[in-house]
């Protein structure tokens, strides 16, 4: 962790002299801050606090929760007006940023003897896409929230895998059906899931005539069986570029007690990303910088976004992790990707 | 295993369709200066512990960057006010207390006007929002039932959420922090905690349970090279930037009479607007607010950061 954190020190310093933008791939870095983030807005009131990160940042992610009135407790202070009033969405758009949202499709509460619970989850989502809509916002891709690792509750089937692809199925035929042009896609925890039921969720979906538009990875790099991250990504990655469903991870950090913290937990995981990858070319297709890190506290502030020359803050971690990962400098004691 | 878990519980809102409120519905009867150059300032005048009424534009005087500014408009009691109550119900907080509050925030509410509106947050070592400004007016005394004082004190997170609220347009915003001190939990220091308070429009009034003991305000939330704050300084520390006011009960006061006070106070605040002329339209300003009246007492917040 000290060495993780003495790299972000030392990069951070050589990034912030370090002005060139470098070219991205369209729709290659997302970034999705804590849903309450005490300085979210800001990201909005104040772009230029993170115009270097921005500028490689191709798709912005909401989560649900933003678009909902009201406002649940875990966006904090952003609710759906205060995020209206802040031009976000508008804003998102005019950047020429795509524009994601997360959404939970299965939930165990959603998992209703009738079709109910499954209407109200199509629903939610479609209210949640005019909602940004009504905004000015125009979305791009909807990010399905994990339905098999809520699907694995009781409720919902227990541990096989078909009746929460049948439930999929259903929600991604339907709001497809209604947003006809929106990327509907698969975010799925490892290695909570194996690679081969991940492998198999996506068949099925594909079966049922759903083939999700991306594959992202939820990774808890704590609890990774040795030597299997590299092997298990790779497959997924070459699975994934057979059905031309770009692939992705996901750098998110479990610590949300201290910016730093955090940070050294994002850091760690773009490590071990790189030495599974090696070449910025042989990266995931999508990398997506997301923070959900509960605090002690219980809320969703960690880490602070801004600004991205102060160390450790979110988009400082970005763009520090994406310029690493790219293959620029790294720190003394980091590992640089050659290009 | 994924800690996506934790955002599951609040999708569950999704459920529920969106109701507005009746205070929503109303159109705020008073004028509001918007766009992007305007600075509203909150000030309260006393003259001898009263408020001063009837004071007009051409009795204030505005310092920004202590440059004189020319105010457009002073609004008096006219704009819906929406209260934050954050209470501290940690184990230090309970019995006879707990019940004062519960006590205390109903007659809040009904000191509310028509418009107005309450917002219910308690706290111990979780943050706890117990009833949101939409919320039915029953739902603040069903949520005192289930509240037992118990647990640490993670009050600067508490507060520093509620000051990032940012108040809808044609609205003001207070926030009553009653709590018996020390902070234990909380990932927000007192720095970050001031640097959020600089950039809202939010006052806060604290009452404090009881006179606090003068030692660091949070034995574990420290900005980096930074000395330790004292818990009195930062209190002061954050009314002073939020135009608010510290008041220290002492054990069996009555805490609705000061709950009571505290609202008045705001109510009878003047809404000072002004353009900015002649300063840097960036970064820290500092704001001094002064009533060309001899005895005059004005409380205004310290400063703001320029949008």
């Amino acid at each position: 962790m000290g060495v993780i954190a003495a790299f972000l020190t030392a990069s951070a310093a050589a990034s912030s002299r370090a002005s060139p933008v470098l070219p991205v791939l369209a729709d290659r870095i997302w970034f999705s801050p804590g849903p309450g983030t005490l300085d979210y807005l800001r990201l909005f009131d104040h772009p230029e606090e993170w115009s270097r990160a921005r500028s490689v940042v191709t798709v912005f992610k909401f989560y649900a929760q933003h678009t909902q009135t009201p406002a649940p407790s875990i966006v904090g202070p952003n609710s759906y007006d205060a995020l209206v009033r802040a031009g976000a969405f508008r804003k998102v758009v005019s950047w020429k940023i795509k524009t994601a949202l997360e959404a939970g499709s299965v939930k165990e509460f959603w998992c209703t003897p009738d079709a109910s619970g499954m209407e109200a989850s199509i629903q939610s989502t479609l209210d949640a896409v005019k909602a940004i809509e009504d905004a000015g916002g125009q979305l791009s891709y909807l990010a399905m929230d994990e339905p098999w690792v809520s699907g694995r509750a009781k409720a919902c089937g227990g541990p096989a895998l078909e009746p929460t692809a049948d439930r999929v199925a259903l929600y991604m035929s339907t709001v497809n059906r209604a947003r006809p042009t929106l990327k509907i896609g698969l975010i799925e925890a490892y290695p909570f899931s194996s690679e081969e039921a991940i492998e198999t969720m996506v068949q099925l979906l594909r079966a049922r005539g759903v083939p999700p538009a991306f594959l992202h990875m939820d990774v808890d790099w704590h609890s990774l069986p040795p030597g299997a991250f590299a092997r298990d990504m790779k497959r997924l990655q070459t699975f994934a570029a057979s059905l031309n469903m770009p692939f992705g991870i996901i750098i998110v950090g479990y610590n949300g007690e201290a910016d730093a913290l955090y940070a050294s937990d994002d850091g760690g995981l773009a490590n071990v990303i790189a030495d599974a990858f090696q070449t910025w070319d042989a990266m995931p297709d999508h990398i997506i910088f997301q923070s959900w890190v509960v605090t002690s506290t219980g809320l969703f502030i960690t880490p602070s976004n801004l600004p991205e020359d102060q160390l450790y803050t979110h988009t400082n971690t970005l763009w520090d992790l994406f310029r690493r990962l790219r293959g620029g400098t790294g720190g003394p004691v980091g590992k640089s990707v050659p290009k | 295993m994924s800690r996506r878990f934790a955002l599951i519980g609040a999708v569950a809102a999704a459920l529920f369709p969106a109701t507005p409120s009746t205070a929503q519905q109303q159109e705020p009867a008073a004028t509001f200066r918007s766009g992007a150059d305007v600075v509203s300032v909150e000030a309260s005048v006393r003259r001898e512990k009263r408020p001063v009424t009837g004071l007009k534009l051409g009795d204030f005087q505005l310092l920004d960057n202590g440059v004189p500014q020319q105010i457009s408009d002073v609004s008096y009691e006219r704009l819906p006010i929406d209260v934050t109550v954050v209470l501290d119900v940690s184990a230090s907080v309970t019995g006879a207390v707990l019940d004062q509050l519960r006590q205390s925030v109903r007659q809040l509410k009904t000191d509310l006007g028509p418009s107005d509106r309450l917002k219910l947050v308690a706290f111990n070592m979780q943050v706890r929002r117990l009833a949101d400004f939409e919320a039915p007016a029953s739902a603040t005394d069903s949520a005192f039932a289930s509240l037992s004082g118990h647990g640490s004190s993670a009050i600067f997170d508490s507060v520093a959420v509620q000051l990032a609220s940012t108040t809808p347009p044609g609205r003001r915003h207070l926030i009553v922090l009653f709590t018996d001190g020390q902070d234990s939990s909380s990932i927000t220091d007192p720095e970050a905690l001031f640097d959020v308070a600089k950039r809202t429009t939010s006052t806060v009034d604290i009452v404090l349970a009881s006179a606090v003991a003068e030692r660091s305000a949070s034995p574990f939330a420290r900005s980096p090279g930074r000395p330790p704050i004292t818990i009195g300084r930062m209190y002061d520390q954050l009314a002073r930037e939020t135009g608010g006011m510290v008041v220290t009960t002492t054990p069996g006061e009555n805490l609705a009479s000061t709950f009571r006070r505290t609202l008045a106070d705001f109510r009878s605040s003047y809404v000072l607007y002004f353009t900015p002329q002649g300063v840097e339209r960036t970064g820290s300003h500092t704001i001094d607010v002064r009533v060309k009246q001899d005895g005059t007492e004005v409380r205004a917040r310290r400063g703001y950061i320029w949008k």
